[in-house]
């Protein structure tokens, strides 16, 4: 009965992961700023991949990867927020320009 | 275990998510933007290592993602850290040569 419920969330944990993926994906090519697409990537490939490595890990069995696992959810956890904020610190302070109701503008202009 | 038709699908829609961030990487308008890219393709390229883990069930893997996405990790840092040292021209991925060229310094 618990193997078949821990089967079954991982299914739907390696589903969800795949379509956060996608989204975040699609996300990078379609939306119109540098800034938006960090936003993209920061928040929904997290999502996805680290419900597609909780996903493994319910596949697996506790008893296989440990603590291993762990260790790359909270590393891919931490890293990948902290690389998109170094991009949109290193794009704001170069001046690459924000997008606004459908136009680009540079920054201080109204 | 899982069945082979959603791990095929599954894998066939990170191949997807990769090639959208190669379009990305390919018309990207600034130099940020192909870095966010290639760091969209290491995250997919993850995403395909643990598929092919659950698929085969085995944990050979799990090495093998650690070091993967600490190398996309490191890539981005050391990108920022070089072109936070150079002009801002370079981060918006413009020629220098194009816009008089005057001040290299």
């Amino acid at each position: 009965m618990i193997e078949t419920f821990i089967q079954w969330l991982g299914h739907g944990l390696i589903g969800l992961g795949i379509f956060f993926i996608v989204v975040a994906a699609v996300g990078l090519a379609r939306l119109p700023d540098v800034y938006c697409r960090c936003h993209a990537v920061g928040k929904a490939f997290t999502l996805g991949i680290n419900s597609l490595l909780l996903g493994l890990w319910c596949e697996l069995g506790e008893g296989a990867i440990g603590l291993r696992i762990c260790l790359v959810v909270f590393s891919l956890f931490v890293t990948i927020p902290v690389s998109t904020h170094l991009l949109t610190r290193l794009a704001w302070r170069s001046g690459v320009p924000r997008w606004t109701r459908g136009r680009l503008r540079r920054d201080g202009e109204s | 275990m899982m069945t082979a038709l959603f791990t095929y699908t599954c894998i066939g829609l990170s191949m997807i998510a990769v090639l959208l961030c190669f379009m990305r990487m390919a018309l990207g308008p600034t130099t940020l933007d192909r870095i966010l890219a290639f760091d969209g393709i290491v995250i997919a390229m993850v995403a395909m290592l643990v598929l092919f883990s659950t698929y085969w069930h085995t944990d050979m893997f799990i090495e093998l993602i650690v070091i993967i996405a600490s190398l996309g990790f490191l890539t981005t840092v050391a990108f920022y850290f070089f072109l936070s040292r150079q002009p801002p021209a370079a981060a918006l991925g413009e020629d220098e040569t194009e816009r008089g060229g005057g001040s290299r310094d």
